[in-house]
């Protein structure tokens, strides 16, 4: 596409975007708000995990931990949305950093298990800090009654998120990620600092889901530890990057979307069964469209989705 | 320009190296030859950082280079090709170089480099938009010399560059080596085909069980009988 017809596209998309609230009510308008958050949560989880290949089974704890520290300051100091926001932001990011120290120094299906142990100790962490967080209870957050509010501050984060992993594709930072999911060791052989550029990245995206988690806490105005640290909540970040495409731009958005709308749609239709669907979708693209939706759209002009021919023996 | 002296090095509380001390010095290939298992690679990862030496000290151009990280001792530009196949396969072939320029800040500066490297290995310029999986085993092994280039070193390790590869691409690999030492380039080769490694190098070291077993130039290694023997297999 030309420079100008793409950048009319995105445009047009921004304005739809903006305008589409006012032509939507109650239960549609929650139902793109929350699709909106999951495209950021996707993308954000692709940031790290699909550009680096160090796959985070336990993004949900960023989340959750943005949740219940915008959650605490407000309930408790009485601090307001944006400063509480902002806190949990910062918090989250130094823990993602905190965490990365051990676990981005182990690979494969450990880091994964690393991640995963950490969601679910933030969680009995959270349940047993009773004095500030009730525990099991959960917390009732200031109910501030405004659909577009939410709207527009969701929209906000995730053009963020969107326009972020896009300026990252471009630069340094973008490539030395790629390397390190190519071949870690190779990269480290042409004097990549492997650990910073990981840490950099998983710090980023423990801020992006910390503020999710924030702004959904006062959306939603009541928490408990097993919603807001979910596992399937992690889980379902990974599902939609790659039915999309991991390690592209647009592979999470067409992916969230996809599973979105089509859970919303099955689970209307289907109650009972609905997952049951959800599973041979997931299984089918896994089988069929090893590089996501996208990135099977995709693959005959990307470069990063050749498939490389085995080397000719020469023996 | 490169001195090991008294290195002991080796993975956790398992020691390798017991004492390893050697030379290279500005616009030599020196060979370090030794059967499977002698701590070859392991005295190239302790070179380049990825092992920290227990004890003993690692010069390069004057200065203690002991105990730093990769990236701090590529940045004193000591280029390195590890044993095995290291490209990014589903990378191009001019990718793949243009990451070997990574350290270098500006663009202008990669591209330049790339193009002094396609002058010397033209075959990677006919072939820079094929994607490195697709390259012939041998075609792979330039690509990650010409990525190792792209940093300009003063120094150059390669690890068993002969692995895996026929006769006449050995022979390819070789005068690549050469020519690069021709051109003011310092080289140190580690090599299980002792005889072609002994044939080029002005000096060499003979690694066994952790420790320098001979030394001495290339012809007088070729030459000795012991080493013919042991490591030739005559
Ligand atoms: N990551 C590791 N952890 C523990 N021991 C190791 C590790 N890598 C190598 N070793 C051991 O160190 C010793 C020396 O290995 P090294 O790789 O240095 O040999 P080499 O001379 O390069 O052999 P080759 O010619 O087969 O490449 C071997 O006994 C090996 O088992
Ligand atoms: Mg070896």
């Amino acid at each position: 596409m030309a420079r100008g017809a793409k950048l009319l596209t995105l445009g047009v998309l921004f304005a739809g975007l903006v305008g589409l609230p006012f032509f939507l009510t109650g239960y549609k308008l929650r139902f793109v708000t929350w699709l909106l958050m999951w495209v950021g949560l996707a993308s954000t989880w692709n940031l790290f995990s699909g550009y680096t290949g160090y796959i985070n089974f336990g993004p949900v704890a960023f989340f959750g931990v943005g949740a219940y520290v915008t959650a605490v300051l407000m309930v408790k100091a009485g601090v307001s949305f944006f400063p509480a926001l902002l806190a949990a932001g910062v918090l989250a990011g130094i823990a993602a950093l905190l965490l990365g120290v051990p676990t981005l120094r182990i690979r494969g299906a450990y880091f994964a298990i690393a991640t995963l142990a950490f969601s679910e100790a933030t969680r009995s962490l959270t349940l047993n800090l009773s004095g500030l967080t009730e525990g099991g209870k959960g917390l009732m957050l200031p109910i501030y009654n405004n659909a577009y509010f939410f709207y527009f501050v969701i929209l906000g984060l995730t053009v963020a998120v969107v326009a972020t992993v896009a300026f990252i594709q471009r630069t340094r930072f973008g490539i030395t990620l790629v390397s390190i999911r190519e071949d870690e060791v190779a990269s480290q052989v042409l004097g990549v600092n492997t650990f910073l550029n990981k840490m950099a990245a998983f710090g980023l995206s423990g801020v992006f889901l910390a503020l999710y988690g924030g702004i959904y806490a006062y959306w939603q105005t009541f928490i408990e530890p097993g919603e807001v640290f979910n596992v399937l909540y992690s889980v379902q970040m990974l599902v939609m990057t790659f039915l999309g495409g991991s390690g592209t731009l647009l592979g999470p958005i067409v992916g969230a979307v996809v599973l979105g709308a089509m859970t919303e749609y099955l689970w209307a239709t289907f109650t009972y069964v609905y997952l049951i669907f959800v599973g041979v979708l997931i299984v089918a693209t896994v089988l069929f469209l090893p590089d996501g939706v996208w990135g099977y759209c995709v693959q005959t002009q990307s470069r990063r989705r050749r498939r490389a021919q085995p080397a000719p023996v020469l023996e | 320009m490169l001195h090991l002296e008294n290195v002991v090095s080796g993975y956790g509380k398992i020691e390798i190296l017991h004492g390893v001390t050697l030379d290279v010095r500005t616009g030599e290939v020196v060979s370090i030859i030794g059967p499977n298992g002698s701590g070859k690679s392991t005295l190239f990862k302790t070179v380049m950082g990825f092992l920290t030496p227990a004890a003993g000290a690692i010069r390069f151009d004057g200065r203690e280079i002991t105990g730093l990280p990769p990236e701090e001792i590529i940045r004193r530009q000591i280029s390195c090709v590890p044993q095995g196949r290291c490209t990014f396969p589903h990378m191009t072939v001019k990718e793949n170089l243009e990451l070997g320029g990574y350290i270098h800040r500006n663009r202008q500066e990669v591209s330049r480099a790339l193009e002094e490297v396609f002058a010397q290995f033209p075959i990677l310029k006919e072939r820079r938009r094929a994607v490195a999986g697709s390259l012939s085993g041998g075609e792979q092994q330039m690509v990650e010399m010409a990525r190792a280039l792209m940093l300009r070193p003063k120094a150059l390790l390669l690890d068993e560059p002969l692995l895996g590869l026929a006769p006449k691409v050995r022979g390819v690999i070789l005068d690549k080596v050469l020519e690069l030492n021709a051109a003011g380039g310092t080289v140190l080769l580690i090599e299980q085909n002792a005889r072609r490694a002994l044939e080029i190098a002005h000096r060499a070291y003979v690694l066994e069980l952790g420790r320098i077993r001979f030394e001495g130039p290339g012809g007088e290694l070729l030459a000795d009988k012991k080493v013919r023997r042991l490591y030739i297999g005559e």
